[in-house]
């Protein structure tokens, strides 16, 4: 059974490339990977925004769409963590749809998680930076993601990992809050960026697009020369291209 | 204090403005991160406590009924009295008629959460009771007439300076005294509240936990505050909220090793008390009279349904030092008494919704409170909760409800949404080729204001997989 | 008010209306019969060790007194070094009573006074998890002493070194008239970080602390042994 790509909303309309490394590093690690094209959202917007009837019916489709499939594989922790942790919240009291999304739950993995589990795969690429990493409080809290990207980025050639100071500080995100709450928002995010140049990295990684377009827009915004790119494009050699926020070369 | 939730917004603003108040947090913030880190690092069993915590408070709120009564029972059988008030006025009324029937006229205070929720120094002041507090940073902010803004340090967001500043107002003492140095400042406020401590009549007090089996009251301080003001007095007066009750003693101690780890970093403070009843015939000191008035104030309605959850907090304020929005903003910004995480969800609870709904929506959802908090309480959850409650309700900003649905019929027809979604990556790609990302968005001046947005590539995901189909790689 | 009460306690049987009162009554009793302590953090090392190292690194002052002589002495040191005190204030304890007290230092029994900054006073025991003196209320040790004074002095037998403080619960509970009035747990001297988080010793209570750790059993029947020199 082929594994399934779940894109994300960001990745599909910011950054495309995120879903074609994503696709890249699945055949490299042995899976028949396809992305279905019936996908839009994992519905969070919907949900944290307290309309859980709108959040169901998205997760009814994400449903259907994703059971057949033996995994499921998200480059995202936020979008993951709404498949696996909220969907079974979600779906709990509902007749019939209980034991899809329980069952889809347990499918569903993150994109640097599942990787690090395939012993057939291993990058083989080069990326000659110093880069420092972007753990999203989704990866962390909810996916237990920490230490598998840390570990694909070791066999990656030429790159330096600095470690963020106080990576388990939320970048300010949040979905819609950073445009609800944008005060408060752009606080957390200078402190992140503040953290960033800390470090002296020419590069930011990590795995979830909302928190590295947040980022990457602070740090353009404030004129840094820091790059910034998804790891599933640097670990699948497609990071040759304009950093996320850059202008096209 | 009348609640000034509605205003988070502007508050937040003024707050982030306000450099001393960044200063203040920033160290805060610092303080209290590393020391509770440092203290959990040193403890092995510091999950097992956790676990164990949780059961005892889980256990605790099954049987609320059968220990409150077991509570009353043993205080009453060490002399004491207790008092039930299911609203904060009746509290009032409570506290105050006891006052009347001692002839109280002078009060001392330990720091007390219930204190707050019931308003009552306004209403002892109104009484003609005079009230001071007696923990060092409630003392302060009574001087500067203002409430606190963190529950374990409630002067957190003032500085030296102005600590001295209000001492120099209030103080009728040689004004050319020094008061630069912090162990000035703590001298001069042993010595003021000294002689309160000596002439006071009554000393209310609030409890960390109270304990069915003996009717003990437990009192964690470290300046021993909380000890003056319970011995010295004819009358000890306790406040405390229903959900503070936990069976036995053995109980009180695995959540006070996860209470002073939690709040400030130690093993124990300096200063922890079990009282249990007035002064016994032998007793040279302590108090003639024991009360405890139990408020209930809308906690029985929590037990019941998906925010019994909340009912296990210990005000250590963990969650509170770990938030990076508190951390911004501070307390006052929350508008009441309670801040931070556990101060988003109890305030709309105590409150209503109609009055504190900004409050869940001022988060992230990072996640950071629960991972620290000792009881293991969902705060993310709770807030979605209550976000839901909000969103039904219709008391969340309209605007933002119909954007939020307009996503969700967007997304629900795959068809409409790569339509939509091919001609919006063409536009902001065109709109933002040079640069690669957009400075300026029409409709989206809350992302612009502080960020470029970076530009999409051109084709969205699924375009370029149609491509791609049709022509090959 | 008893109809707060009634009130109270029906809302709260309705919302636990699950689960039969009965079977409740069992548990709670069951619970309460059982007082289960909760896990416990290991001791590195030797109680009267580990207690002696974490009075110490809670600012307390810690001396080990051999002999009822070197008590007597280290007090007439605190003395001496405290301003403004004449006399020394001591909890009025049979064994305080029963020390060799030399004519020459001015000793008063009794319960402390507003103006009083040295008070000498006796802990019923110590708690090594912690480093914390146990004071109990009672005739032979007013609770005042602890806390008014600029310096608290305490006596503390090492045979009285527990482990834990439930240690302390099985004791007490094991005693005719169960807890008294009042339980301290004293751990170190009085302090606040209230002003700009900076740590300041003395905020109410006092400003030092020194326990006099006597290798004396604590019985009071034994007299301290006397060596009059």
């Amino acid at each position: 059974m082929p594994v399934a790509l779940f894109v994300t909303c960001l990745a599909d309309l910011f950054r495309p490339s995120v879903g074609l490394a994503g696709l890249k590093l699945l055949r490299e690690a042995g899976c028949e990977v396809l992305a279905p094209r019936a996908q839009t959202c994992c519905g969070q917007p919907a949900y944290n925004n307290g309309d859980r009837e709108a959040a169901r019916a998205i997760g009814r489709q994400v449903i259907e769409t994703f059971e057949a499939y033996e995994h499921v594989v998200v480059p995202s922790g936020s979008c993951a963590g709404m498949l696996h942790r909220h969907y079974p919240a979600l779906f709990a009291e509902v007749a019939g749809w209980a034991e899809r999304a329980e069952a889809l739950a347990a499918r569903t993995q993150e994109l640097t998680a599942f990787l690090a589990e395939r012993p057939k795969f291993a990058a083989k690429t080069r990326f000659e930076t110093k880069a420092t990493y972007q753990d999203s409080c989704s990866s962390l809290r909810e996916m237990g993601v920490h230490g598998q990207p840390r570990w694909l980025l070791t066999s990656v050639e030429g790159l330096e990992l600095v470690e963020l100071a106080d990576t388990a500080s939320c970048c300010g995100f949040g979905g819609t809050f950073c445009v609800k709450l944008a005060d408060i928002s752009r606080r957390m995010v200078d402190d992140k960026v503040d953290a960033i140049e800390a470090t002296g990295a020419d590069t930011l990684l990590g795995g979830d697009l909302g928190c590295l377009l947040n980022i990457a827009g602070r740090l353009s915004r404030r004129g840094s020369a820091v790059r910034v790119f998804h790891i599933a494009e640097v670990l699948a050699g497609m990071a040759d291209g304009a950093g996320i926020g850059e202008a096209p070369k | 204090m009348m609640p000034r939730v509605r205003s988070f917004k502007a508050s937040a603003a003024r707050a982030l403005a306000d450099t001393q108040l960044q200063t203040a947090l920033a160290r805060a913030r610092g303080g209290f991160v590393d020391k509770r880190a440092k203290a959990v690092a040193a403890l092995p069993e510091f999950e097992a406590l956790r676990r164990r915590g949780r059961e005892i408070k889980d256990h605790s709120l099954a049987h609320l009924d059968l220990y409150l009564e077991r509570f009353e029972q043993a205080v009453t059988a060490s002399g004491g009295e207790v008092h039930w008030a299911a609203t904060p006025a009746e509290a009032r009324d409570i506290v105050l008629g006891i006052c009347r029937e001692t002839g109280a006229r002078r009060v001392t205070k330990g720091k007390s959460m219930v204190g707050e929720e019931i308003a009552i120094n306004p209403a002892l002041e109104a009484a003609g009771v005079e009230v001071v507090e007696t923990d060092l940073g409630e003392y302060i902010i009574q001087l500067g007439q203002e409430p606190p803004s963190h529950i374990i340090a409630p002067a957190v967001h003032k500085t030296r300076g102005q600590i001295a500043e209000l001492f120099r107002d209030h103080h009728p003492l040689d004004p050319q005294r020094s008061l630069e140095s912090v162990a000035s400042i703590v001298d001069e406020a042993r010595a003021v509240l000294r002689e309160r401590f000596l002439a006071a009549d009554l000393g209310i007090t609030g409890a960390n936990f109270l304990i069915a089996e003996t009717g003990s009251v437990v009192l964690v301080t470290n300046e021993g505050n909380g000890d003056l003001t319970a011995c010295l007095p004819r009358t000890h007066l306790v406040l405390a909220s229903i959900e503070k009750i936990v069976p036995t003693l053995e109980d009180a101690s695995v959540l006070l090793r996860l209470l002073g780890r939690s709040a400030t970093g130690q093993a124990a403070t300096a200063y922890t008390s079990w009282y249990t009843g007035p002064k016994r015939p032998d007793d040279p000191d302590g108090p003639e009279y024991f009360h405890v008035v139990l408020l209930d104030n809308g906690r029985t309605n929590l037990l019941d349904g998906p925010f019994r959850d909340m009912l296990r907090c210990i005000r250590c304020g963990a969650c509170i030092n770990h938030c990076p929005v508190y951390g911004a903003v501070g307390g006052h910004a929350y508008g009441w008494i309670y801040p931070g995480p556990m101060g988003a969800v109890l305030t709309p609870l105590l409150l209503g919704l109609d009055e504190a709904a900004v409050l869940p929506e001022a988060s992230t959802l990072c996640g950071r409170c629960e991972e620290v908090c000792p009881m293991g309480i969902p705060l993310p959850d709770l807030l979605r909760e209550l976000r839901f409650r909000g969103f039904t309700a219709r008391v969340t900003p309209r605007r933002s409800r119909l954007l939020v649905r307009a996503w969700a019929s967007l997304v629900r027809r795959p068809w409409l949404y790569r339509l939509v979604t091919a001609i919006a990556a063409r536009l902001l790609h065109l709109l933002g080729r040079s640069r690669g990302s957009l400075r300026r968005l029409p409709l989206g001046a809350g992302w612009t204001a502080a960020r470029d947005l970076p530009a999409p590539a051109g084709r969205t995901f699924f375009a370029e997989q149609a491509r791609r189909e049709k022509t090959g790689p | 008010m008893s109809g707060a009460r009634d009130n109270c306690l029906r809302r709260l049987r309705a919302s636990l209306a699950t689960a039969d009162v009965r079977q409740r009554t069992t548990d709670v009793e069951s619970w309460l019969r059982q007082a289960r302590p909760g896990p416990l953090p290991a001791l590195a090392a030797h109680p009267t060790e580990t207690f002696c190292a974490r009075a110490e690194a809670s600012a307390a002052q810690l001396r080990r007194v051999a002999t009822a002589v070197d008590l007597i002495a280290a007090l007439q040191e605190i003395l001496g070094a405290t301003d403004k005190q004449r006399s020394l204030v001591v909890a009025p304890d049979e064994r305080l009573r029963a020390l060799p007290w030399p004519a020459d230092l001015p000793v008063e029994h009794r319960h402390a006074g507003r103006d009083d900054r040295l008070c000498l006073s006796v802990a019923e025991a110590g708690i090594a998890e912690t480093g914390s003196l146990v004071l109990l209320s009672g005739t032979q040790t007013p609770s005042g002493l602890n806390f008014l004074p600029d310096h608290f002095v305490c006596l503390l037998a090492a045979d009285r070194v527990l482990a834990y403080p439930e240690d302390l619960w099985a004791e007490l509970r094991a005693r005719p008239g169960g807890l008294p009035r009042a339980v301290h747990l004293i751990t170190g001297p009085s302090r606040t970080a209230d002003v700009e988080q900076t740590m300041q010793l003395g905020a109410h209570g006092p400003r030092h602390l020194t326990i006099l750790m006597s290798e004396a059993p604590a019985s009071h029947q034994q007299a301290v042994r006397c060596t009059r020199g």
